[in-house]
C-alpha cells in the first residue's frame, strides 16, 4: 500500500511539475495565435489545443507512470523494470521506495490541485444554481430555444451545457430594432452551434493542470475568437453592417441600464469587432474544436496506455538525467 | 418597496404561500391553511413560521386584526419576478461570468457613450458608400 501510494505521489508530482513547466513555457502562445493570419474559428481551435495540452500532458505522465505497475499487479502483462538497473525506477512491484523528495512535491502538487479543484467547482456549482433560479423566472419566446428573462438587466447570452438555450432579457427584445434583435440571436446561436457554453465550462478544468492564473490570457483569447467567429456567422444571414450596428444598440442598452458586469474583453473589444465586420474581415468557418479534441487528445492517451512501457522508461531515463 | 432580503429565491413552501397571498390580495395564517387543506404536512403552525419568515423577509406586511396578522404581499409578483431576475442576472454576470457563458456583447468594461457615437458614426459612412 505504501509503494502504491509512493508511486502515485511520485507520478502525481512529475505529472503536475511537467504540466506546470508546460503552462509556463507556451504562457504568451494566445498572444502568438491572436496575430496568426487565420480565421477566428481557426484561432479558437488553437487556443483550446493550447489550454489542454498541459492537461494532456499530465494525463498521459499519469498513466505512463503507474500502468506498468498496475499492468504486473494485475498479470496482463509483465514489467521489466528489474532487467534494467541504470536510472531511477518508478515501479511500485520491484522499487517501492518512491525518491522522497518526488512524494512530497507529488503530495504538495496534488493537494494544491484538488483545492483548486474544490474552488471551481463550487464556483459552478453556485453558477448552475443561480443560472437554474434565473431560468425558472424566464418563460419560452415565440422564437425557438429562446427563453425570456424579466427584468432591466441586458441578458443576451447562450447558456447550458445539457439544455443548450439562449436568455435574452424582455427589456433587450422591446429595446432592439427587430433586425438588430435577429442579428443578435444569429450570434447566439452560433456559440450553440459551436458548444461554447461546454467549452467555457471544460477550459477552467483542463487549466488546473496549469500554473495558477497562467490560463487566463488563453481563456480572454478563445473567448475573443470566439466572439468573432460567431460574427462572421451571423453577418452571413444579416450582413456585416446590420451586426455591427447591433453590437452597437446592444452596448448601448448596456451603458445605459443596470450594469451586467461579468467578463471584461478589454477596452477596444467592441470596436475591434464593429472594425472586422466592417473591413470585411469577418470570415465564416466551422468550428473543429470537439472533433480535433476528441481525436487528438484519444489518440494521444489510446497511444499512452498501448505502449506504456516505452514512454515509462523514456520517463524514467529523462528524470535520471534531470536528477 | 422591495429590498435585497426580498429578491431572493424561495423554497417550495414559501412559494405556495406567496401565490395565496397573491391571490387573495390579503390573508391571515388560517385563510392560507385553508388553501392547503388535505395537505398533510401543512399544519397552523408551519404556515405560520413560514409567512413570519416571509414577512422578515420584506415580501409582506401584516396589521393586526384581532388576535391575530393580515398579511399582504409588498410587491406584486410580476414586480417581485423582475426585481429577482435583475439580481440573479446581476450575480450571475458579475461573479460568474468567466463560467460557461456566451454574450452577444459585455460593453461593460471601456465602452462609453462617446465610443459608441464614433462607431455609429462608422458605421452610418459604411452603409452610405455604394
Amino acid at each position: 500500500m505504501i509503494a502504491w501510494l509512493g508511486l502515485g505521489l511520485g507520478a502525481a508530482g512529475i505529472a503536475l511539475s511537467a504540466g506546470w513547466a508546460l503552462s509556463v513555457a507556451t504562457v504568451a502562445a494566445p498572444l502568438l495565435v491572436e496575430r496568426l493570419p487565420v480565421r477566428p474559428a481557426r484561432r479558437a481551435d488553437l487556443l483550446v489545443g493550447f489550454s489542454a495540452l498541459p492537461a494532456l500532458l499530465v494525463a498521459m505522465l499519469a498513466v505512463t507512470i503507474v500502468a506498468p505497475s498496475v499492468l504486473h499487479a494485475t498479470g496482463l502483462r509483465v514489467d521489466h523494470c528489474s532487467v534494467h538497473d541504470h536510472h531511477l525506477h518508478l515501479c511500485a512491484i520491484h522499487h517501492p521506495d518512491a525518491p522522497p523528495a518526488l512524494v512530497a512535491i507529488g503530495a504538495l502538487l496534488l493537494a494544491a490541485t484538488i483545492g483548486r479543484a474544490a474552488v471551481l467547482a463550487d464556483a459552478q456549482r453556485r453558477a448552475s444554481r443561480t443560472l437554474g433560479d434565473l431560468d425558472a423566472l424566464a418563460r419560452p419566446a415565440s422564437l425557438p430555444g429562446v427563453r425570456l428573462v424579466p427584468g432591466r438587466v441586458p441578458v443576451c447570452h447562450a447558456v447550458g451545457v445539457a439544455s443548450p438555450r439562449i436568455l435574452l432579457a424582455r427589456s433587450v427584445a422591446a429595446r432592439l430594432s427587430p433586425v438588430h434583435l435577429e442579428a443578435a440571436l444569429a450570434h447566439e446561436r452560433a456559440h450553440l452551434e459551436r458548444r461554447d457554453p461546454l467549452i467555457l465550462s471544460l477550459l477552467p478544468w483542463a487549466q488546473l493542470a496549469c500554473v495558477p492564473g497562467a490560463g487566463r490570457w488563453t481563456l480572454s483569447a478563445y473567448r475573443r475568437a470566439a466572439e468573432q467567429s460567431c460574427d462572421a456567422v451571423a453577418a452571413l444571414a444579416h450582413g456585416p453592417v446590420t451586426v455591427a450596428a447591433a453590437l452597437v444598440a446592444m452596448a448601448r442598452l448596456q451603458i445605459g441600464g443596470p450594469a451586467s458586469g461579468g467578463f471584461a474583453f478589454g477596452e477596444t473589444d467592441i470596436e475591434h469587432r464593429v472594425r472586422r465586420l466592417l473591413d470585411g474581415h469577418a470570415v465564416h468557418a466551422p468550428s473543429l474544436t470537439i472533433p480535433a479534441g476528441l481525436a487528438i487528445g484519444g489518440g494521444l492517451l489510446g497511444f499512452a496506455f498501448a505502449a506504456p512501457e516505452s514512454l515509462h522508461h523514456a520517463v524514467e531515463t529523462l528524470l535520471h538525467f534531470i536528477g | 418597496m422591495l429590498d435585497d432580503r426580498g429578491a431572493a429565491p424561495l423554497g417550495e413552501l414559501e412559494t405556495r404561500v406567496m401565490d395565496a397571498v397573491w391571490a387573495a390580495r390579503t390573508a391571515t395564517v388560517r385563510e392560507v391553511c385553508g388553501v392547503f387543506e388535505g395537505d398533510a404536512d401543512r399544519a397552523y403552525t408551519t404556515i405560520m413560521t413560514t409567512m413570519d419568515r416571509l414577512f422578515r423577509k420584506g415580501l409582506l406586511t401584516r396589521v393586526k386584526e384581532g388576535l391575530s396578522w393580515r398579511y399582504a404581499a409588498v410587491s406584486t409578483r410580476e414586480e417581485w419576478e423582475r426585481a429577482l431576475a435583475e439580481k440573479l442576472a446581476t450575480d450571475l454576470l458579475r461573479e460568474h461570468g468567466e463560467t460557461g457563458l456566451a454574450a452577444f456583447v459585455d460593453a461593460a468594461a471601456g465602452a462609453d457613450g462617446a465610443l459608441l457615437d464614433r462607431l455609429e458614426a462608422m458605421i452610418a459612412a459604411r452603409r452610405s458608400r455604394p
